[in-house]
Formats: C-alpha cells, structure tokens, sequence
C-alpha cells in the first residue's frame, strides 16, 4: 500500500502538476476511495472466492524507464500479426510498432486527457473506482493508454487488435494501462484484446476499459489472457451501451497465476443486446476469475451470457456473473448459463449466478452445473482403442468447442481453437 | 390486469388478543434475566452455564447486514424476554385443567385440541408464548417409545438427551440470532424417536405469540435414532400489533444412520398491514446433520406470513450416502421482505441433495433466494440439483436469487436453474376465455406453480397452505 502512496505523491509533484484540473481531481478521488478501501479481501462478497492478498503484499512498483523492443522483437512482431494493431509493451502504448487504421483516430491517452476537454464525460465516468480497488488503483495513476474514437457511421473492415506485451525487467512491476473507446452512431467492427509475455517473470497487470457505444452501433470483443504463469491478471471492462445498440464480448482465459476477469455492460437506453461469452482453462495452481454484471437499465433490453470453465490440476476457477434489472427495464430478456468441467480431484470450482429483478414484465433465467466428463462417453472412446488421456482431451475439446462456436466465423475464431487446443494439451499431460 | 380494490381490505384473520395474565420477566437483557429465565424453569446448572455462555458470544457478535432485508434497528434491551400465562398449579395435567381462554384461542385459530385427539391423529404440542400449555397424544407415543414433550419438561426429564444434543447442530455462536435464542429461549418442543421406532402419528406444534412487545424464542430438538422414522410439523400465528415483534427460534436436528426426519412448516405470522406497519420480524436458524449413513432429512415450508422473514434450513450431510432436502414457498406482497433459502453441506460420499424453491412477489414485496451448495472433496460421488423459480405480480416487486456452488472434487455433479418471469399472458387468456374471474385463473396458476412444493407437505398442512396462498395473494394482481 505505502509504495503506491508514495508512487502517487511523486507523480503529483512530478509529471501529473501538468494536469488539466478536472484530470487532477479525478486522481486525488480515485487514489482517496483506493486508501481508504485497501485492498479487497475474501471477507468482501465480490471477492469471496478469490483472494487478492499476493498481489496486496507483495511490492510491485511502476517501472521507471521506457522499456524498448528490440529491432529483432519489431520485425518479429511486424511478421507475425497483419491487419491493424495498436502495441503496448508493459503497459505503455508504443505508437511506432503500432499500425493504425486510417479512418480510426487512436491517441495516446496522456495527451488526449490534456488536449481533449470531452472525454471528461467518459473517462473515469463508467468504470467505477468507488466500487472496485483495483479500479480505483487505476485511476489514480490514469496516464498510461490510449483513447479510440471510431467516428459515426464508420465501419471497420478489418479487426483492430489491442496487443499488450509484458517483458518486464524485474519480478514485481505493475503495469496499469487504460485504454478508452468512444464508437459512434451506427459504426462497427471487431476489437481483440491480446495480452501476453516475453519472458517468465512476474508482473502485475491492472487494466481497466471504458467502451462507449453511440445509438445503433455494433461491435464484436475478443479477449484473450494469455499471461505467463507468474503474472497476476486484473481487468475490468465496462461498456456502456445506448440506443440499439449490439455488444458481443468473449473471453479466452488460459493465462496468469491469478486472474480476475471483470466484465460490467449497462444498458443505459431502451433495446440494447449484449452477448457475453468465454472460457477459462486452467491447470497447476491457476486462480482464475471471471466475473459479469449486466445492468438493465431501459426497457427491451436483451442480455445473453455463455460462459465455461474447465479446470485441472490444483487450479480453482470462479464465476460470477449478476443480472440486475431495474424498476422500469420493462421487457428484459435475460438468459445466463455458466458450465464447469472438473478434470482433476484437487481442482474446484465455485459459481455465483445472480438475478436481482425489480420489476415484473421480464423473462430472465440462469443455470449452473459442475460435473465431470462423462464415464460412458470416456469408455465409447477407449473401447475404440483411444487412450484415456487423449480420449478425455477429445472430449474436453467437444465441450469447450460449444462455446467457441459462438464466437461467430471472424479472424479470431481459428486462433481461439489453436489457443484451446494448446491449453487443454497442457492440461491432459498434467491430470 | 384486474381492478386491484376488491380484494384490498382484506384483513389478516387470526389476528385476536388472548387476556391471559402473563408472568413476565424485567423488559432488557442481562446475565439476571438469563438467571431469572433459568430459575423460572428449574434448569440444571449445566443448562444456565450454557445459556450464559451464548450470551457472553451473542455480546461480542454483531447484527448480520448481508440479508436484503431492511428494518428500523431492533433495540434488544427494550424486549420482554420471558413471559408465561400464570397458572393455578405447577402445570395442567390435561385439557380440562387449561386455561380455557387458551383453548378458546385455538378454536379461534382452527385446531380445537379435542377434535384433534379425536379426528386427526395429531399430538400438538401447542406453544402459547413460551410455556407449553397442553400436549396430547402423549400417552400414545409413551406406548411406541417416542419422547415428545415440551422442551422445558425434557430438561427435567431427560436432561442426559439435552445435554448430549442440544447445540450440536447449531452452535450457541453459529449466528447472532441463535446466540440471542440459545441465550433467552424460554421453551419449546423436544422429540426423540428411539432405534427402529416408526412414529405412529404425525408430531405437530403450535406457535402463537400473544403477549405485546415480547419475542417468542423457541427452541427445538429433534433427534431420530437409527433406523427410525418422523414427521413433524409446525404451524405460526401471531395476532395484530401495531409495533413489530422478534422471534428468533432455533431448530437443530439429528438423523442418525438410516433414520428419516421430515420437517414441515406453515409459517403464518403476522406480516403488517398494508402499509408495512407492525408485523413479525422472523429470524430463524433451522439446520439438520444426517449424521449417520443412509439418514435422510428433508425440509418443506411454507412462508407467507411476517414482516420479515430471514431463515435458511440447512442439512450437513456427514453420513454417507445420506439425503437432504429443501422444498420451499415463500410468499410477499405489501411491504413483506423474504430472505430465505438453504445450505446444503456435502460431507459424505455419495451424497445427495435436492432444492426447490419457489418465490411470489406481489405489490412492493422483496423475494429472495439464498442458497448455497458446498461439495468437499471428501464427498466423492455426491449430487445436487437446485431449481428456483420467481413470479412476480407488479412493477413494483422484486425477485432475487443468489445461489453459490462450490464443487471440490471431480466426481461430483451440482446443477442450478432459475427463472423469473410474471405470470404468462397467455395462460391468463386462455382460462379467462373460458369464463375464470382473473382473481380464480390467477390463483390456479399460483397454485400450479407451489404444486411441486406442496405435494411434499402432510395433507392436512397442504390444505392449510394452499388456503393461506390463496389469502395472501388475493388483491395483490393490479
């Protein structure tokens, strides 16, 4: 706690005097609400299952100087990923390996907060540092990042890939991006996060999205967490939706020591749809984390969540995922289901699907099940000649493939499948 | 939908006041009136230790916040903790010698104690505030063996049992409210079914809390030896006041190995007006542990009284291969709140559990589900299935449902399902069609949705169940 007090007392005096007032204040809030909570800890319903106490004790501090990709790293990345991408590396927007679309304005979020007095409306008003420490961290140190504004009416050809690189020089850096996006009226397109590592060091990511959608825009999200096996991993996704507007969200989890994976849609006016979906593979000692929260707040909205989970080893997964509606939201459509494979006897899984509804017109259900593959399907394999291990790999793969499905045919399903497929090799040479 | 104002004004009907004069303890709380309580009741010292035990926990414990409920701060040093009718001798020996004002009561009430000795089949072992004032059937079930008494004369009599059980299911510092009751509780009922032993009737008691501004904390015990097999049920009703009144009731039960407990409750307090002045503040700890192998307690209630209603019973099942479980209604309209649901602990191997659970939510009435299911790894082979459903009638109600799974081993299987919706435009058509008032095509579909619920309560209670759903809800569509 004392090294982000103090981080945050240097940046004040430091580079943060240049503040534009409304910036500075919304810091000095931010870092209040953060003393004065701390960290959360299992005593708090919200973080019941998962408990943030490593990443409380142990003295991650902001890295100082720009870290650099080598020449080698810049061609390698230039090879290996075409289309349009926007680099980070430890948590610091690199604009050079970037390559941006044209009709996209992408700006590193230090200058936006300076120049641009109206992303005041957005910025820091979604995400809610009052509610979540680890937001509030967020915001305390907000600099790092960037804003994308997709301009009314524009429609993405081509998925706009988010790459965020971790290669830090020591075992406890935190890095704290914060990434910005305004869509307007009517645009489209796809957005993939991507987090990964350049070597096996720990870190800690806090990243925190605001995603803004206009009236009848449309954007699919991709997610995929592949951090290496030391990091600690805590996002927090908050879209708001307006107007008819469509969000899709999907999220891969294989990556990270400790994850926590939040993702908050409102749908602040009347027949806005989200759909949310994912899965989370883990294996080892894997702590992985996804929660949801989808706030119907206008009439007709519609809310699908999909998510499943497949643990082996010692690894515990979590789900959360709440569904409020609101006095008023009258004509919801809600349906959440959550599905959980255990693939190991010290495995576990704990799941919370929530419905709070305050009105009546609605139609709003969950589900939940923690099971096992299933005996008679294992045997219909083995009886083939199949191995045991390669028989329950199959029919892992089956079961998560459902949800892959919903992914939709894009660039980034094929990479989902590969990534899968990685992950549950990983899993069934353990077990 | 329908003109709500028909139906309004209608009133709760058991709402009367007995003029008994009732001998009551100093209003507050402290380590006197623990001993005022316990002397009252000749106790074993053993007993008061206990108690004052509980107390000195309750002190350093604090209220729970979690439930959705919300209510004014209960002042506990401005509560009666022990009042008793006063009677000429030491106790009636049968119905003649019982205040007659009493049994007048429960003829109000519908259970004329005669006709039940006659009719039913029934032993009720009728609460009147906090003494026991007449229990029947006794003398039938010395025959089969079956202790069945109130819970003050089983510490006299079979003070060994009480020792042996009593806080063995539900701690003294398990939660804030059992504390206060392991603490203040005045009676109660006590049951034990002895090895192989069917009980030959159906066991039933009566709460009513008469006297103003004091809480009913009862107690009870059941214990089902090997291989025997109970029923027991439980009825509540509390006349009209204007402030709200406690009760904090604890019920633990023991199924040894092979036994079966069923536990049945129609819970029909007061539950305020329709403003949400006065009513009942239920705050109930119900558990049960399948103690033995193949042991088997399940749980069904009926909720459609109180203010507030904030109550989970709960089956840790340690035997293995042993059963749990929880069948639910809970009704609110007006300005009723309802946190209740269940925890089903999963010990054993192979352990089973299932819940159903079925909420209505009228007018401004706040529902919800609580539930947890805990599988540890030890429990290898265990199975759960939950299934809650919502109705809401009105924009102005709520339906939650917070269930929690935890799973710990690989071969275990927990399934949830829950939906929440209002009552479906076309089933209203099609039976308003047919010539149903909206208030009759209404009350057939509620009772369509608790069927699942009410097949499993004894028949006399599912006929009581059904009426009281019925007398709740009615006006409550607008």
């Amino acid at each position: 706690m004392n090294q982000y007090i103090k981080a945050f007392e240097d940046l004040k005096r430091g580079a943060a005097s240049a503040d534009v007032p409304w910036v500075r204040r919304l810091r000095g809030e931010a870092m209040a609400s953060f003393i004065e909570k701390g960290f959360p800890t299992t005593r708090d319903e919200a973080w019941r299952y998962t408990d943030p106490t490593a990443i409380r004790d142990a003295a991650f501090i902001f890295e100082t100087g720009a870290a650099t990709l080598s020449q080698g790293q810049i061609e390698k990345l230039n090879r290996e990923r075409v289309g349009n991408r926007i680099m980070f590396l430890n948590g610091r927007y690199v604009r050079e390996v970037s390559s941006l679309p044209e009709n996209v304005e992408v700006v590193d979020l230090r200058k936006a907060l300076a120049t641009n007095p109206e992303i005041e409306m957005h910025c820091g008003a979604h995400a809610d540092f009052k509610q979540n420490a680890f937001v509030a961290l967020n915001t305390a140190f907000l600099g790092e990042g960037v804003l994308i504004r997709i301009p009314e009416g524009t429609v993405l050809e081509v998925p706009l890939r988010l790459v965020f690189v971790a290669d830090p020089a020591s075992e406890d850096s935190i890095f704290q991006p914060r990434v910005l996006i305004l869509a307007g009226k009517r645009s489209g397109g796809t957005l993939v996060e991507h987090y990964c590592a350049a070597n096996l060091k720990g870190y800690f990511t806090n990243i925190v999205s605001e995603i803004v959608l206009g009236e009848g825009a449309s954007f699919r999200h991709c997610k995929i967490q592949n951090e290496n096996a030391n990091a600690f991993h805590i996002a927090s996704t908050w879209v708001s939706q307006e107007k008819g507007s469509q969000f899709s969200s999907w999220a891969l989890s294989t990556g990270s020591r400790l994850m926590r994976n939040d993702c908050h849609v409102g749908l602040a006016k009347e027949e806005a749809s989200c759909v949310l979906s994912g899965l989370y593979l883990g294996d080892g000692d894997q702590h992985l984390d996804q929660h949801t929260f989808i706030d119907h707040r206008s009439p007709a909205g519609k809310s699908r969540q999909f998510f499943k989970g497949l643990m082996a080893g010692k690894s515990r997964g979590v789900f959360g995922g709440k569904v409020l509606v609101r006095q008023g939201a009258v004509q919801t459509d809600a349906m959440q289901t959550n599905k959980n494979l255990l693939l190991s006897d010290e495995a576990r899984v704990d799941t919370q699907p929530q419905l709070e509804i305050d009105t009546d017109d609605v139609k709003c259900s969950h589900g939940a099940a923690v099971g096992q593959l299933q005996e008679d399907a294992l045997f219909y394999l083995r009886a083939r000649g199949i191995g045991e291990r390669d028989a329950g790999r199959m029919l892992a793969r089956g079961f998560a493939q459902e949800v892959i499905d919903t992914a939709g045919e894009g660039l980034f399903k094929k990479e989902l499948e590969e990534l899968v497929s990685r992950k549950l090799e990983a899993q069934f040479s353990q077990s | 939908m329908t003109d709500a104002g028909s139906f309004l004004n209608k009133e709760y009907q058991h709402g009367f006041v007995t003029n008994v004069e009732s001998e009551t303890s100093a209003r507050g709380l402290n380590e006197d009136v623990i001993r005022f309580i316990s002397q009252k009741k000749k106790e074993p010292k053993f007993l008061l230790d206990w108690r004052l035990n509980a107390y000195r926990g309750w002190l350093k414990m604090k209220e729970p916040t979690w439930a959705r409920v919300t209510y004014p701060a209960i002042d506990y040093q401005n509560i009666i903790y022990y009042s008793a009718p006063k009677q000429k001798k030491d106790g009636p020996k049968n119905l003649e010698e019982v205040d007659q004002e009493i049994l007048r009561t429960y003829e109000k009430l519908g259970i004329p104690l005669e006709e039940q000795k006659r009719l039913a089949g029934v032993a009720v072992d009728a609460v009147f505030d906090s003494v026991s004032v007449a229990t029947t059937f006794k003398e039938k079930l010395k025959e089969s063996g079956v202790i069945f008494c109130s819970f003050s004369e089983a510490v006299q009599k079979h003070p060994d049992l009480i020792r042996k059980y009593l806080g063995s299911v539900v701690p003294v510092t398990d939660n804030y409210f059992a504390a206060l009751n392991s603490a203040v509780f005045s009676d109660g009922s006590f049951c034990y079914v002895p090895k192989g032993v069917r009980c030959p009737m159906e066991l039933s008691t009566y709460f009513r809390i008469n006297a103003m501004e004091t809480g009913q904390f009862e107690r009870t015990l059941i214990v089902a030896d090997e291989g025997s097999v109970v029923s027991y049920l439980e009825g509540c009703t509390a006349p009209i006041r204007d402030t709200n009144q406690l009760h904090a009731a604890v019920v633990e039960l023991v199924a040894h190995e092979k036994a079966q407990i069923k536990y049945s409750t129609v819970q029909n307090w007061y539950p305020g007006d329709k403003n949400g002045k006065g009513g009942i503040y239920n705050f109930v700890t119900k558990r049960g542990i399948c103690r033995g192998a193949y042991s088997k307690i399940s749980w069904t209630q009926v909720e459609t009284g109180s203010a507030i209603t904030w109550k989970y019973p709960s089956c840790i099942l340690q035997g293995d291969h042993s059963v749990g479980e929880f069948y639910s209604v809970a009704v609110v309209n007006n300005h009723q709140q309802a946190d209740t649901g269940t925890k089903m602990i999963h010990l054993g191997k192979d352990t089973r559990s299932t819940i159903l659970s079925k909420g209505i939510s009228a007018r401004f009435g706040k529902n919800t589900y609580r539930g947890r299911v805990k599988i540890l790894p030890q429990a290898a082979g265990s199975r759960n299935y939950t299934q809650c459903d919502s109705l809401l009638m009105g924009g102005q109600c709520s339906a939650n449902t917070f269930p929690s799974i935890e799973v710990a081993n690989k071969t275990s299987q927990a399934e949830h399902e829950a939906t929440t919706s209002r009552i479906n435009e076309d089933q209203l058509f099609y039976c308003k069609q047919r010539g149903m008032s909206a208030d009759n095509a209404i009350s057939m579909i509620v009772h369509g949705f608790c069927k699942e619920v009410f097949k499993n309560l004894p028949m006399e209670f599912a006929v009581e169940a059904s009426r009281l759903l019925g007398v709740t809800l009615e006006g409550s569509v607008g």
